[in-house]
């Protein structure tokens, strides 16, 4: 048997649903429309004439003298056999009109004349009836619709309908009228199938019921063969449910084919077979077994309690149903106690109701609004005042003391006193009822998420993740997948499984999609085998579901989410609650992140701190003394540790003899640069106590960086200064040569034939020159990070502008002139980044010498 | 579900389609109100169903309105060309012949229904083959299980085949597949009336009466059967609503006198009687009820006038054939010569006798036995008037028994049987066998416990003076 496909079968549904309430409808209408009545109640299923059921009393009929047990044999001059053509007859006469009957009571035939009178026919009891099947009724249509396409809600709308069609179609006296053929057939479908689609909707729900009395278990021998077929046919659906549906019709083609030849129509209840009464009835126990077992075999408490639930608003409706409207009309010939099956039906319909508002069965969220709630509940609480005030008059009114206006008074201020503790105590079991389980979740579930954010350990936070959140949805597992750092491969870091690949169709997908990825809808022939791979890992560790964990469209994760414990499909809200804590885990993921980086950040910036406090105690920490001359050093790094140094070294063993300036750029910055810096200097201070020569302190020391770091240089202008001979002896790599003001005029000092920075060659010879000092010589010694100290418009400060700058300062002290070139520099940098290490010294001649030396 | 739009306007086609076929067809279903008859005028055909109903509840003058109407709007209508020869074929079957020829020469498109229909008729009308009409009729049966019109006409021919129980089989039938069928009710009525199941002759009747509340024929006959049973007020009232519904209804007045004559006052019956014999038309009706009349004033103590009033009828005979006028002189001489007979005048019914014409030789046998049995009453009443009881006895009986035989097949349960039992009884008395009397009177007391002559014959019995005046009253 192949099943419709779902559009057909969601159509094929949807008509059934609709013929059924039109019918519904119809005998509805039929029942309350008002028309020629005679108070006649016929067997509707009587032959040759009309059988007199009962005579409403009072009724046309009672008054003219027909009784119960007659038999209408002709209406208006026209003979009848049937309650459809005593309808025809009937609908051609105004409801006023006086209309001969004629009777047979016995052997007797009567003529009788009956005033018709205007009637409808529906009684309280039918309104509730009918009442009732609407109940039903909306409330399959309600879960269809919230949940087309599953199989269990299909069967529970069909099993509504049905059951509004036996209510309305089913328990209706006769009208006479056409409607009555359409009636009378739908109630009979209903009683067909009714109890199948009962026990078929048990079957299904809340899980499909398989069957397991014949497979062996180790050890065990092989079960009887015929209990394997059984087996094997009880979880065979198509099978089975073929066999159920066609069990009615065939029983009751059957027994009307036996009565038919028999003539005995004594097994007729209704106009149906007594046997398909008792198959319904039968049906309809099966129908709770199943359900009963249901909640026996059910493991999970969350489970249980919804069945439970349903089991006993079941049972109180389909026992005293089966007992009264069942079994005593057709084993007993007994109507009376008929109201008494009926009534307690409401409770099935009002159990699901209640389940799927409280444990939101069939995957439906009902939100019920507390204000309506509330409102239902103030109109309930109204009622039974304004009753127990009717009561209370009804009771006290022959009492003179309670006919007083005060008792009114007293009794009006009791009931407006009462009224709202009442109200709010039914308001309190209401919230216990319906909205604390569900308050309870969403606040577990927001402090969650809040926590998820709050938490910047990255480690704590994916365990609060996944742990916390697998907790609150009763999973079996959730794992978060995050990039492997050497390839950004997606994996659970703590087990070390199959990794999805970057570039995998699986994480493209799970990227452009927000939503979770039900694995078992997947197509793997739509993947490239790294997805296939992982999606079959996956689903080997029981994986249900893939979660991305995504903001702006990058990747960060994917939750990984087992079964639920229940064993429950995953619900809608189940989804959309994962895709949340998704998006929170993002939002964590990344915080978490840069809280890590600034972490590092911060690490860094002590240690550069660290390292500044290092370097600057590698300069000099005060100015030395020198005979002759005033100096006055600054450096700036570009960064907190910069390149850039400047040093005196005492090459003679102290400072009145001769001193080396050293004027060091580090090639780079910050870290990398202050250490080379330090290196550099330390290398240049060994060779030039070694030999101060300039140009062997160059070589050496050149060859020694270039061996330390390579393509990374360092610019150095070494002047050894001789007090005696008043002069500096000097060689310059890669550096600008120092400015000299001397009688207001600025010069560079002339430079060496070899310029290359140190390290730029492994093997590279300097040479030295000599400027002979005199008095009143200003020189600046500097690195390049001062004259090329970049503006906004990333023009460079300039060799003119610094020598302006020094020669308009030139008066002032040297710490001032220092401040004062410096503040010609920040203004023309305003607002712009320090670009490089800014390095310079400030020498003033102030000893003589004989005038007339040369530079060599 | 969603639903695209293009779907949506596929599905609404789709349903606007499927709406407009089911219109249509509704429609033409009901223009055509599911005919099964071929006719171009939808008016005619309403006439047509018309004419039907109203031939089912036996207004047949009703009926032939409609058709001839029908006819009218419709020339070439068939079914209502022979609905209108089959009921006007017993009062002018030329016509009705002439009729059916015109249906058959320009039959125009039949449906097989139809044809057979026209056939029958064919076979009835144009080749007087009743035997082959029998044979379409069943055939029809055959092929129509479910139209009454061929157990209707089935039930004519078993009748005519003398097969009782399958009539009433047939009409039950007949009624099961259509309950308004005046016509079966009229025939089971009097068929259990016959069989004397007086009840479901009731039950029957009494449906008649219901279908059909505005004919005078229902409430005759349950005025007849009423008057008969005993139940006289009841018969009064029913004939009595006979007659406001046409006051020339001449059986309804006959039966009052019977009533009249049950209840014992003669002189009443004398004069519905010959109110009856003014009414009616037919020689044969005028003759009965003179008859009856003469019979009455004779009950009545008035012999005299009784047969000064035969001999008037028998000084004005209408315009007669030979046959018809043997006939009438035949049952005017018997009548005249039973009452001088019961007179005592012996000698005088002998020579009344001797007056009866000769017998036509052209009579067939049976009609020869006929006419035989018919002078056995008179024979009887002779022998009375000799004091020969035994003989008297010994014919009574041998009228009773054949009375009895007639009373399985038809319906002569009154007067004529009663009467000659309550002849018998006196004769039985006249012989001192008082016991048998009694019991040849029982069958008639089960019947009628009312029966006034009955009654004084009982008395008679019991040596008290019979006052059939006063025993009207018991």
């Amino acid at each position: 048997m192949t099943s419709a496909p779902p559009a057909a079968r969601r159509r094929a549904i949807v008509l059934f649903g609709a013929l059924g309430a039109l019918i519904a409808l119809m005998s509805v209408a039929d029942m309350f429309l008002p028309k020629a009545w005679d108070g006649v109640v016929p067997d509707p299923y009587a032959e040759g004439g009309i059988h007199v059921r009962a005579v409403v009393p009072g009724g046309p009929a009672a008054v003219a003298g027909v009784r119960p047990g007659d038999t209408l044999l002709g209406i208006g001059q026209r003979m009848l056999n049937t309650p459809a053509e005593a309808a025809s007859e009937l609908g051609r006469h105004a409801s006023t009109d006086t209309v001969s009957y004629l009777v047979k009571r016995g052997e007797q035939v009567l003529e009788l004349q009956l005033v018709l009178s205007p009637y409808r026919l529906g009684s309280a009891a039918y309104v509730y009836y009918a009442l009732l099947g609407a109940l039903f009724f909306g409330l399959g249509l309600f879960v269809y619709s919230r949940s087309a396409g599953d199989a269990a809600a299909e069967v529970f709308f069909l099993l509504c309908v049905l059951f509004m069609l036996f209510f309305v179609c089913r328990l209706r006296p006769s009208s006479y009228y056409w409607i009555d053929w359409f009636v009378q057939v739908a109630g009979t479908l209903a009683l067909f199938l009714l109890g199948a689609v009962f026990l078929h909707f048990f079957l299904l729900f809340p899980h499909r019921k398989v069957f397991r009395f014949a497979d062996p278990r180790p050890g065990e021998e092989a079960p009887a063969a015929p209990l394997v077929l059984i087996q094997r046919f009880l979880n065979g659906s198509p099978a089975l449910f073929v066999f159920l549906y066609t069990l009615p019709p065939a029983f009751y083609a059957l027994q009307m084919a036996v009565l038919r030849r028999t003539g005995d129509r004594s097994g007729l209840v209704y106009g149906a077979p007594r046997a398909n009464w008792i198959l319904l009835a039968d049906y309809l126990v099966l129908g709770l077994l199943a359900l009963a077992h249901s909640w026996w075999t059910a493991r999970e408490k969350t489970t249980r309690r919804p069945i439970l639930v349903l089991l006993l608003g079941t049972l109180g409706g389909i026992v005293p149903f089966v007992l009264f409207a069942v079994y005593f009309p057709s084993l007993f010939r007994d109507e009376r106690y008929l109201a008494w099956g009926v009534v307690p039906m409401a409770l099935v319909p009002l159990t699901f109701a209640y389940s799927i508002v409280r444990f939101r069965l069939f995957d439906v969220q009902l939100i019920v609004g507390k204000s309506i709630v509330y409102a239902i509940l103030t109109a309930i609480v109204t009622g039974l005042y304004a009753l127990a005030v009717v009561t209370g008059n009804a009771l006290v009114s022959s009492q003179a003391l309670f006919s007083s206006p005060l008792f009114a008074f007293a009794f009006g201020l009791a009931v407006v006193l009462l009224f709202d503790p009442l109200r709010r105590r039914m308001q309190a079991i209401v919230d216990r009822v319906f909205f604390r389980d569900r308050a309870d979740f969403q606040a577990a579930f927001l402090d969650m998420s809040r926590q998820v954010v709050a938490q910047l350990d990255r480690g704590k936070m994916q365990q609060l993740l996944t742990e916390r959140t697998a907790d609150l949805l009763r999973l079996t597992r959730l794992d978060l997948l995050t990039p492997r750092p050497e390839d950004g491969a997606l994996s659970d870091p703590r087990r070390g499984e199959e990794a999805l690949p970057v570039g995998a169709a699986l994480g493209r997908m799970l990227a452009e999609r927000d939503t979770p990825v039900v694995l078992r809808d997947l197509d793997p022939a739509s993947l490239d085998p790294a997805s296939r791979s992982f999606l079959k890992a996956q689903l080997g560790r029981g994986v249900r579901l893939l979660v991305p964990v995504a903001t702006r469209g990058r990747l960060l994760g994917v939750l990984a989410a087992g079964a639920k414990k229940s064993e429950e499909e995953f619900h809608r809200e189940d989804l959309d609650h994962l895709a949340t804590i998704a998006n929170q885990g993002a939002l964590g993921l990344e915080v978490a992140a840069l809280h890590e980086q600034l972490t590092r950040r911060a690490e860094v910036e002590r240690d550069l701190e660290i390292a500044r406090d290092i370097q600057m105690s590698l300069f000099p920490r005060e100015l030395p003394k020198i005979a002759g001359i005033e100096l006055y050093g600054v450096s700036i790094p570009a960064k907190v540790v910069g390149g850039d140094f400047y040093d005196f070294l005492a090459v003679d063993g102290g400072f009145d003899g001769r001193v080396a300036l050293v004027v060091g750029d580090v090639s780079g910055k910050s870290i990398p640069a202050s250490l080379l810096m330090v290196a550099a200097k330390e290398i240049v201070y060994a060779r030039a106590m070694q030999d101060p020569e300039p140009s062997t302190v160059f070589r050496e020391s050149n060859r020694r960086i270039y061996e330390i770091k390579r393509r990374m240089f360092v610019s150095l202008g070494y002047f050894l200064y001789d007090p005696v001979e008043l002069t500096l002896h000097y060689s310059v790599g890669g550096q600008p040569s120092p400015l000299v003001v001397r009688g207001g005029e600025v010069t560079e000092l002339p430079h060496p034939v070899s310029r290359l920075p140190l390290g730029a060659l492994k093997d590279t010879t300097y040479d030295a020159k000599t400027f002979w000092l005199r008095r009143g010589d200003l020189l600046l010694f500097y690195t390049d990070g001062l004259n090329e100290a970049m503006s906004v418009e990333s023009a460079f400060f300039g060799d003119d502008r610094l020598k302006a700058s020094l020669v308009r300062h030139s008066g002032a002290p040297l710490p001032e002139m220092a401040e004062e070139i410096l503040e010609d520099i920040r203004q023309f940098t305003f607002g712009a980044e320090q670009s490089d290490d800014a390095t310079f010294v400030l020498m003033r001649v102030t000893g003589a010498k004989p005038a007339g030396t040369a530079v060599v | 579900m969603s639903v695209t739009k293009p779907r949506l306007k596929k599905t609404v086609l789709a349903a606007a389609a499927l709406v407009v076929l089911g219109a249509g067809t509704a429609t033409a279903v009901f223009v055509r109100g599911g005919r099964d008859v071929t006719t171009t005028s939808a008016e005619a055909y309403e006439l047509y169903r018309k004419g039907l109903e109203d031939e089912r509840r036996l207004y047949h003058k009703d009926a032939l309105e409609a058709y001839a109407k029908a006819l009218q709007l419709d020339p070439h209508f068939t079914m209502a060309t022979l609905r209108l020869a089959g009921n006007i074929s017993s009062r002018d079957h030329e016509r009705a012949r002439s009729l059916v020829q015109s249906a058959s020469r320009n039959p125009g498109h039949l449906n097989e229904r139809e044809k057979l229909i026209l056939a029958i008729f064919e076979a009835e009308f144009l080749g007087k083959d009743m035997k082959k009409s029998g044979e379409l009729i069943r055939e029809y049966v055959r092929r129509f299980p479910d139209d009454p019109e061929g157990y209707y006409r089935l039930a004519g021919v078993l009748m005519r085949e003398g097969k009782g129980e399958e009539v009433l089989a047939t009409y039950e039938r007949l009624l099961s597949l259509d309950p308004n069928q005046a016509v079966a009710y009229n025939f089971l009525g009097y068929h259990f009336i016959g069989r004397h199941d007086f009840v479901k002759g009731e039950d029957y009747l009494k449906r008649y009466r219901f279908l059909a509340p505005d004919q005078a024929n229902p409430y005759d006959s349950l005025g007849e059967l009423y008057a008969n049973t005993g139940r006289y007020d009841e018969a009064e009232e029913h004939l009595k609503r006979a007659l406001q519904i046409r006051p020339d209804f001449f059986p309804a007045i006959g039966h009052l006198g019977t009533l009249e004559v049950g209840r014992g006052n003669p002189e009443s019956a004398v004069s519905q009687f010959r109110r009856a014999a003014e009414v009616s038309e037919a020689w044969k009706d005028k003759l009965m009820f003179v008859g009856a009349a003469a019979s009455a004033l004779f009950d009545a103590g008035r012999p005299d006038d009784a047969l000064a009033m035969l001999g008037e009828a028998s000084t004005a005979p209408p315009a007669l054939s030979p046959r018809e006028d043997f006939y009438f002189r035949y049952h005017l001489i018997r009548s005249r010569a039973i009452l001088l007979a019961r007179a005592g005048r012996a000698a005088e019914a002998e020579a009344e006798l001797a007056l009866l014409p000769a017998v036509p030789s052209d009579l067939d046998r049976k009609g020869k036995e006929g006419l035989e049995k018919g002078l056995l009453g008179p024979q009887a009443a002779l022998a009375g008037a000799r004091g020969d009881f035994e003989s008297a006895v010994r014919i009574l009986r041998e009228l009773v028994v054949e009375d009895d035989d007639k009373a399985s097949g038809g319906f002569p349960y009154y007067p004529s049987g009663f009467r000659l039992r309550v002849h018998l009884a006196d004769a039985l008395l006249s012989l001192g066998r008082p016991e048998e009397a009694r019991k040849e009177l029982q069958p008639v007391l089960a019947v009628n416990p009312r029966f006034a002559p009955a009654l004084a014959a009982i008395d008679r019995i019991e040596g008290r003076a019979a006052d059939a005046k006063g025993s009207a009253g018991r």
